[in-house]
């Protein structure tokens, strides 16, 4: 089962490039690129760090497909 | 991505050009048995020429393949130990580069599998070339890290690009 994801949608929320989002966690611009693709599923401790930056808790940023409720 | 794909190349070229150089020193040592063998109490003469060119290409582009390897490599990389133990095409900048280095290794690693046997075999024909092509074994050699490295590269390349 597939992780899907709303970086893009919280990160455009939060007026942030996807550049300054990878600074802000620390992690390559690409990263994020695929992270917002669904391409890459990341770490538990880069899922907390994008949680801090993006104020939501890791729940509402990643969920199952088929859970987008 | 630039980097890796510039390091594979690079990498390449290193394994080729000491191929050459290695396969050049053979042919040095193969005139010292000659000069051995020679009979001197008959009047035998001697001569022998060595190619320094090899080596001089090998030197320079090593000091260069250094010197890029080193300036490209993130600051806190930039260590003597880093130096001696990782490989150069590596890039682990962050959690995904770490994960896609690995995948490219096993696939390089897997390349082994299928390129070392086919070597094996071929080996068997050493005794009826190993005369006339005495440096074919470095070039085999060389062939086996240089596919082994673009398995790396491409793989590297196609996960990056996911």
């Amino acid at each position: 089962m597939a992780i899907r994801n709303r970086v893009k949608e919280l990160r455009a929320r939060h007026g942030l490039t996807q550049g300054e989002l990878a600074d802000r966690v620390g992690v390559t611009r690409q990263t994020i690129v695929s992270l917002e693709k669904g391409s890459y599923t990341p770490s538990l401790l880069l899922a907390m760090n994008l949680s801090d930056v993006l104020e939501e808790k890791i729940e509402t940023i990643f969920y199952r497909e088929g859970d987008e409720s | 991505m630039k980097r890796v794909v510039i390091e594979t190349i690079l990498s390449v070229i290193f394994y080729t050009l000491l191929a050459w150089v290695l396969s050049t020193a053979v042919q040095l040592f193969r005139k010292f048995e000659e000069f051995e063998e020679t009979n001197w109490s008959q009047g035998g003469e001697f001569s022998f020429e060595f190619n320094v060119i090899p080596l001089i290409i090998f030197s320079l582009f090593s000091v260069f393949y250094a010197i890029y390897s080193f300036k490209t490599r993130s600051t806190n990389k930039r260590t003597i130990e880093w130096m001696f133990t990782s490989m150069t095409e590596y890039s682990e900048g962050d959690e995904r580069e770490s994960i896609i280095t690995s995948k490219a290794t096993r696939a390089g690693y897997y390349t082994y599998g299928v390129t070392i046997p086919i070597l094996m075999t071929i080996l068997v024909f050493l005794p009826f070339i190993s005369d006339d092509f005495p440096i074919y074994l470095f070039y085999m050699l060389a062939a086996i890290l240089n596919i082994s490295t673009i398995v790396y590269g491409i793989v590297w390349v196609k996960e990056y690009r996911k």
